[in-house]
């Protein structure tokens, strides 16, 4: 492995130790004691049931005791047990992973599909009313909360076309094809709002390049418009874009929370707001922490790539 | 003599007053096909925080007021928008709902902003171990998804728009200091700070009267770019139920209370939808204009 990747992966892992601490502590904010939060005011418990659920949860230990047990516990796996359901934490992520992931992936072709076109069309006729058209678009298209399009596209649909995008969710082992109908809508939502966001950002980034002295060079030694696209243009132009692509998969993480909740898909998303809504700490610690580890895993992976595309990068 | 003459060229401009009028008017539109978006966006905040304000005497009905009678009735001329389930008028709850809202964002967005700059200033400024230490907890907040961290910061803190609010603050700090660190740099080095520093200004003087006014218009693009990411967010955490608590309205929250009738009664999914559309759309205008001008090279 050359140096300067060792050098990225090790320092993560400040940020990993960071993100780990913060949602340790995040719960210990809770106002009250954790107890009384899970067996509510109305039961008349004793102070000595009170206690033995503290001591049960390791509520009793000093906190650094505490923050220890539980992270040993997740470098081994160990996610901790969800206090409603009695299963682990891990084995429920493991469930729910997939269908996220999978609505995330769907999410971001499509928001590729249509953003880099847009974007580059819009870049290439600068001031033409393609351009403000399609600028008119993604400024609207920013400023849409991504539920209410999908409350919309679920009205519309079971309005005017007789069917309903809400319909039951069906594993892709199950049904490939029904799964794949059943994320559609879903997947459609996420990535026009995400398009709208990358369109801007590739006709930035496509209008900052061809402003350079190379592309000038380029088109003075005769090169067809497209051959300065494709061969000069758009390859140093996909760096930026891919870094933006890669912090939008923050957002796509968040967005899957609303959009599962919206289209009924049992993802993380919704299994992170029933764990909110139950008070169920560890579950929401499990979701929250796997959902920032998969960010920082992404953004890794598009630092290494950029180093990959743009040696300079790798210069520390 | 001098008397004579400046009152001289008072009454010619007093006679100049129907140009002089017109050129005003000209050059405001002038301004305005300079700068259309800065224009519209700043016109539809204006209306919008108009009617936040003045909600009481522009609504209609109580926002809370129950009338079962008239419960999930559709838009009419008694009601525009409709009424929800309990028979309240929706377009006195979108005004009112207004209210709640934009407090929720811009009091998040002045907790962040400054907050925010000031880290990103003494980050700047200072260096060392103090720009190293912001830097990793600027780095860690940003880790996490934003809704996921403002979910999780809003329903540990028990939900309520205080919380909201504070959520909100939290996750957007980073994108401050960040913004105001890199030109605090840029402009330590330069000579006009070295001389503040050379005639005994102190860090804090040098700090707030020579570097902050010169970092000031990215923070102000960026302040008005979170304005309208603030506003999402609230609505995300309305509607998960994370933010203002029923019966007190806000569009979120509407949103929220929409999603069991979105067949049976559309109106109240579509007409606070489209305020918060039209209100962060407002922002983002407000914004992109506020980059053409103080920002020409994006």
């Amino acid at each position: 492995m050359p140096r300067w990747v060792a050098i990225r992966i090790l320092s993560t892992i400040p940020t990993l130790v960071g993100v780990a601490i913060l949602v340790f502590l995040l719960v210990r904010f809770i106002p009250g004691t954790v107890v009384e939060q899970i067996l509510g005011a109305q039961f008349d418990i004793s102070q000595g049931q009170i206690d033995a659920l503290r001591a049960y949860f390791g509520l009793d230990q000093p906190l650094y005791r505490q923050f220890w047990t539980w992270a040993s516990g997740i470098l081994q796996g160990d996610f901790g047990t969800s206090w409603r359901l009695g299963v682990s934490v891990r084995s429920l992520i493991w469930s729910r992973l997939p269908v996220t992931l999978e609505l995330a992936f769907l999410s971001l072709i499509v928001a590729l599909a249509i953003a880099l076109p847009a974007g580059i069309i819009s870049a290439l006729r600068r001031g033409t009313a393609v351009d403000a058209g399609v600028r008119a678009v993604s400024l609207l298209g920013l400023s849409l909360p991504e539920f209410w399009l999908g409350t919309l596209f679920v009205l519309l649909s079971s309005r005017y076309f007789g069917w309903s995008p809400a319909a039951r969710y069906v594993p892709f082992r199950e049904d490939p094809v029904q799964n794949l109908a059943s994320m559609a809508f879903p997947a459609l939502t996420l990535g026009l709002v995400l398009a709208a966001n990358l369109s801007r950002m590739t006709r930035s980034a496509l209008l900052d390049v061809m402003s350079r002295d190379y592309i000038r060079t380029a088109r003075a030694k005769g090169l067809s418009e497209h051959r300065v696209l494709t061969r000069h243009a758009l390859r140093t132009a996909v760096i930026p874009i891919m870094t933006v692509v890669g912090l939008q998969v923050g957002y796509l993480l968040g967005g899957v929370v609303v959009i599962e909740q919206v289209f009924t898909i049992p993802g993380m998303g919704r299994l992170a707001v029933n764990a909110i809504q139950q008070r169920d700490y560890p579950l929401v610690q499990g979701v929250i922490l796997v959902s920032a580890l998969l960010f920082i895993f992404v953004n890794l992976v598009v630092d290494l790539l950029y180093a990959v595309l743009d040696p300079r990068a790798r210069v520390r | 003599m001098d008397l004579t003459h400046t009152q001289s060229s008072e009454m010619s401009s007093g006679f100049s007053v129907r140009p002089r009028t017109r050129s005003r008017i000209a050059r405001l539109s002038a301004w305005i096909r300079r700068n259309p978006l800065l224009f519209f966006g700043t016109l539809t905040l204006v209306i919008l925080v108009f009617c936040a304000i003045f909600a009481p005497w522009i609504a209609p009905y109580d926002p809370l007021g129950i009338a079962p009678r008239d419960s999930l009735k559709p838009p009419s001329r008694a009601h525009w928008f409709g009424t929800d389930r309990y028979g309240r008028d929706v377009f006195s709850r979108v005004l009112y709902g207004s209210r709640n809202s934009l407090l929720v964002a811009t009091t998040a967005v002045a907790i962040s902003a400054s907050v925010g700059g000031l880290l990103g200033l003494a980050s700047g400024y200072f260096g060392g171990v103090l720009d190293l230490t912001i830097g990793r907890i600027m780095d860690i907040i940003f880790s996490f998804p934003a809704l996921l961290l403002a979910i999780a910061i809003a329903a540990v803190l028990t939900p309520g728009s205080r919380n909201a609010i504070i959520a909100i603050a939290i996750v957007y700090i980073p994108l401050f200091s960040r913004i105001v660190r890199g030109p605090t740099i840029a402009e330590v080095s330069q000579e006009y700070v070295e001389a503040a520093r050379v005639t005994g200004s102190g860090s804090g003087r040098i700090l707030m009267r020579h570097v902050a006014p010169n970092v000031l218009s990215p923070w102000i693009v960026q302040v008005s770019v979170a304005l309208s990411h603030a506003l999402l967010l609230e609505a995300a955490l309305g509607f998960l139920g994370l933010g203002v608590q029923p019966p007190a309205p806000s569009w979120g929250l509407m949103l929220n209370e929409a999603s069991d009738f979105i067949d049976a009664a559309p109106w109240l999914s579509i007409f606070p939808g489209l305020a918060i559309v039209l209100a962060v759309l407002a922002f983002n205008l407000v914004g992109d204009g506020l980059r053409d001008t103080l920002d020409p090279v994006l």
